[in-house]
C-alpha cells in the first residue's frame, strides 16, 4: 500500500520528465539553396547538401552544438547568413555568417549577451550586437528576452535583414556582420523572414500587423492591423502585396500605403504565404485546402483538398504548383484548374511543413521534411524520385 | 484519443477563460487550475479520507498488535490486515486509485499550457490543431499575451521568483502530504522521494516557461488547501526544518511473547 503511494508520488515527476525531456523540434527545417548546395537548418545543425546526389558537403558547427537552427538561411554568391533560436528553453540567439563552400564561420553576431557569452571565443569572435540586450547584477540577471531567428533570413544586395522574436527587425552587412540598423516594431514576436524589394522590406508580424520598412534605415514606413496573426511571408507582385492570416484570409494590400485593396476566404488559418503569377493568387490553408484567387479582387478561381493539413506556401513550377502536407505528401497540382498531376509520400516519414523548394535550371523539386528519416528528399517536377538525404549519411 | 479526450478541453476552456479574464494569462492559469482541482475534488476528498483512515487504523492497538504477532509470517500477516480492512470498510487502494484516475487530467492541464502558450511553431501549430471551431474569436486572440508584472510566461523567470515558489511550496506539499512512514527504511524512502520531487520541480522551474510555474505553484498551494480540508496539518513542523522523515510506530516483534506462541 505504502510502497504503491511512493511510486504515484515518483510517478509525477517522471511522467512530467517525459513530456519534458524530449520534446519535439521547436519547428521545421528552413531551407534554401544556391547553383550547387542546398542549405537546411535543423535542430542543432546547418547542413549544405550536394543537389548532384544528395551527399553532405558540410555542417555548420561540425557537430552538432548546442545552438538550434530552423531559420531559413539567407544567400549570396560569398555568403550565406544564418540565425539561430539560442539553445534549449533559452532563447537567446546569435547570426552566423558562413562560406557556402565549406561552412566556415566568417563572422558572427550575438544578439544578447548570454549569446555572447556562450560563443564568443578567442578564434571565433562573437561580439554583442550594438545595442544588445546585456545581462545586469554581474552578469546574472537576464531580462526575459526573447532574441530567436525563427523565420529565416533574407540577403539582397549585400545586406542581411531578419525578423527576431523579440518584434524586432535588423540588417546587418552580409560579409563582415556589421549592425547597418535595428528596429523595434511591436510586442509580439516576428516569426517570418521579411519580403525585401527595391526600396522597403515587408515584415509580417504575430501582433496581427503587416510593416513597411525603409531598406536604407528601417524607417517605418506604415503598418496596418490585420485582426489576426500573421504567420506566413507576404507576396508582392505588380505593387501589390499578399499576406495570410490566422484569421482565415488572405488579404492583398497596395504596397505603396498598405491600403487594403481585397479579401479572399479561406477555410482555415493561412499560415504560408501566397505565391503569385499571372494574375492569380495562390494559397492553402490549415485545413489542407489549396485556393487559386484573382489577383485583380479575390475571386474564387478553383480550390482543391489533396491531402492533410498544409502550413507551407505553395512552389510554383510551369504550370505546376507543388505543395506538402502534415502527412508526408507532397503533391502537384495543375495551375490551371488544381487538377493532382502527381503524389508522393515522402520515404522514411515525417510531416512537409516547409515550403518546397523549385530549382528549375536542375529540375528539382527539394521538400525539407519535420520529424522524418529523411531530412531532405529531391524528385523531378514530373515526379520522379531523384535522391534522399538523412544527417549522418 | 489523448487530444480530442483531454486536450481540446483544456486548451478551449483556457482560451475561453483568456476572453472572459480580459486576455490575462496569469489569471486565466489560475482559474483553470482552480477548476481542475474543483472539478477532481471528488477524487482527492476520496483519496484523503482514505488515507485519513488507513493511518488511523495504523494507529490502532489492533493493528500493532497484528503486526507484532505476525512479523515473522509476511502471507498471515498480509491475511490479517486485509481481514481488518474488511472489518473497517477500508479499500486499501482507495487512496491510490483516485490519484491515479487525476493524473491524465493533471498532465493534460499541464500539456494545455505548454500549448496555449505557444512558444514556438510547432507548439502554435499544435494549438491550432487543438481549437474547436465554433470558438468565438479565437484568431484575434492569438498569440496570447504573455507578459505578466516582469516575466515573460513562455520564458524562464529572469529573476528567479517563481523557481524559489515552486520549491517552497512542493516541498511544503509533500511534507504536508506524506503520510507518516511505519519503518525506517519506508521513511527514509519517502524523504528521498520528497526532495526528489521538490528539487525536479524547482529544475523544470528554472528551465521551462515560467507560465508552467504559476502553474506549480497555484496547484501546490491548491493541493495543501485540500489537504487541510480533510487534515489537521502541523505547521510548526514545517518551520522546525526536520529532515529527519517521520516514522509513525515501531513495527518490530515483541520477542518475548511471539516466540513461546510458536512452539505451541
Amino acid at each position: 500500500m505504502k510502497s504503491i503511494r511512493l511510486l504515484l508520488l515518483g510517478l509525477g515527476p517522471v511522467l512530467f520528465a517525459s513530456a519534458c525531456v524530449a520534446p519535439p523540434p521547436n519547428s521545421w527545417p528552413g531551407l534554401s539553396a544556391n547553383d550547387e548546395l542546398a542549405f537546411v537548418a535543423y535542430n542543432h545543425q546547418v547542413i549544405a547538401v550536394n543537389l548532384n546526389d544528395g551527399k553532405q558537403r558540410w555542417a555548420f558547427p561540425p557537430s552538432p552544438g548546442a545552438d538550434l537552427f530552423f531559420a531559413e538561411p539567407g544567400i549570396s554568391d560569398e555568403i550565406i547568413v544564418v540565425g539561430s533560436e539560442g539553445t534549449l528553453g533559452q532563447f537567446h540567439g546569435a547570426l552566423f555568417g558562413l562560406d557556402p563552400a565549406n561552412g566556415a564561420q566568417k563572422w558572427c553576431l550575438a544578439l544578447d549577451s548570454r549569446a555572447r557569452d556562450r560563443l564568443n571565443t578567442a578564434t571565433a569572435p562573437c561580439p554583442l550586437i550594438p545595442g544588445g540586450d546585456e545581462a545586469t547584477f554581474f552578469g546574472l540577471i537576464m531580462p526575459p528576452v526573447d532574441n530567436r531567428v525563427i523565420g529565416g533570413v533574407v540577403v539582397r544586395d549585400g545586406v542581411a535583414y531578419a525578423g527576431l522574436a523579440n518584434n524586432r527587425v535588423i540588417a546587418v552587412e552580409a560579409l563582415t556582420g556589421k549592425l547597418r540598423w535595428m528596429r523595434d516594431l511591436s510586442e509580439h514576436p516576428i516569426w517570418t523572414a521579411p519580403l525585401v524589394d527595391e526600396t522597403s522590406i515587408y515584415v509580417a508580424s504575430l501582433d496581427h500587423k503587416l510593416y513597411a520598412l525603409a531598406r536604407s534605415d528601417g524607417e517605418k514606413k506604415w503598418e496596418v492591423d490585420l485582426g489576426a496573426s500573421l504567420g506566413g511571408t507576404p507576396a508582392l507582385q505588380d505593387g501589390v502585396l499578399y499576406v495570410g492570416t490566422f484569421g482565415d484570409k488572405v488579404v492583398a494590400l497596395r504596397a505603396q500605403d498598405g491600403r487594403e485593396l481585397w479579401r479572399a476566404e479561406a477555410t482555415n488559418w493561412v499560415w504560408g504565404g501566397p505565391a503569385v503569377r499571372d494574375g492569380v493568387v495562390y494559397f492553402a490553408d490549415l485545413n489542407g485546402t489549396v485556393f487559386a484567387v484573382s489577383a485583380q479582387d479575390g475571386r474564387e478561381l478553383w480550390r482543391r483538398t489533396p491531402g492533410g493539413k498544409i502550413r507551407s506556401t505553395p512552389a510554383l513550377y510551369n504550370d505546376l504548383l507543388f505543395i506538402g502536407d502534415r502527412d508526408g505528401s507532397l503533391f502537384a497540382l495543375n495551375l490551371a484548374d488544381g487538377a493532382l498531376q502527381w503524389k508522393q509520400t515522402i520515404p522514411g516519414g515525417g510531416q512537409l511543413y516547409t515550403t518546397p523548394l523549385v530549382l528549375p535550371e536542375r529540375e528539382l523539386v527539394i521538400v525539407a521534411v519535420y520529424q522524418g528519416s529523411n531530412l531532405l528528399v529531391a524528385y523531378t517536377p514530373g515526379g520522379a524520385f531523384k535522391w534522399a538525404f538523412a544527417p549522418g549519411q | 484519443m489523448w487530444d480530442l479526450l483531454i486536450i481540446q478541453p483544456l486548451v478551449n476552456t483556457m482560451l475561453l477563460l483568456y476572453q472572459l479574464l480580459g486576455n490575462n494569462l496569469t489569471l486565466t492559469i489560475i482559474a483553470l487550475t482552480v477548476l481542475i482541482r474543483l472539478i477532481t475534488f471528488p477524487l482527492t476528498w476520496q483519496s484523503q479520507v482514505s488515507q485519513k483512515k488507513m493511518q488511523q487504523l495504523q494507529q490502532s492497538d489492533e493493528w500493532k498488535a497484528i503486526q507484532r504477532k505476525y512479523a515473522n509470517n509476511r502471507e498471515a500477516l498480509a491475511q490479517e490486515q486485509m481481514k481488518l480492512w474488511q472489518r473497517e470498510g477500508i479499500n486499501p487502494f482507495g487512496g491510490c486509485l483516485p490519484l491515479l484516475i487525476q493524473l491524465p487530467i493533471l498532465i493534460g492541464l499541464y500539456q494545455a499550457i505548454t500549448i496555449a502558450i505557444a512558444a514556438s511553431p510547432a507548439q502554435l501549430l499544435s494549438l491550432s490543431t487543438n481549437l474547436y471551431s465554433f470558438l468565438p474569436n479565437v484568431e484575434r486572440l492569438i498569440p496570447l499575451d504573455n507578459r505578466f508584472l516582469w516575466m515573460n510566461l513562455g520564458l524562464p523567470d529572469p529573476y528567479f521568483v517563481m523557481p524559489l515558489l515552486v520549491v517552497v511550496t512542493s516541498w511544503i506539499q509533500s511534507k504536508v502530504m506524506t503520510p507518516p512512514a511505519t519503518d525506517a527504511q519506508a521513511a527514509q524512502m519517502s524523504q528521498t522521494m520528497m526532495l526528489t520531487t521538490t528539487l525536479m520541480f524547482g529544475y523544470f522551474s528554472l528551465t521551462f516557461a515560467s507560465g508552467l510555474s504559476v502553474y506549480f505553484v497555484v496547484s501546490n498551494i491548491l493541493g495543501i488547501l485540500q489537504y487541510g480540508l480533510t487534515n489537521p496539518i502541523d505547521w510548526r513542523k514545517l518551520l522546525t526544518l526536520d529532515l529527519k522523515p517521520a516514522v509513525a510506530a515501531p513495527a518490530t516483534p515483541e520477542k518475548s511473547k511471539d516466540k513461546p506462541r510458536k512452539k505451541k
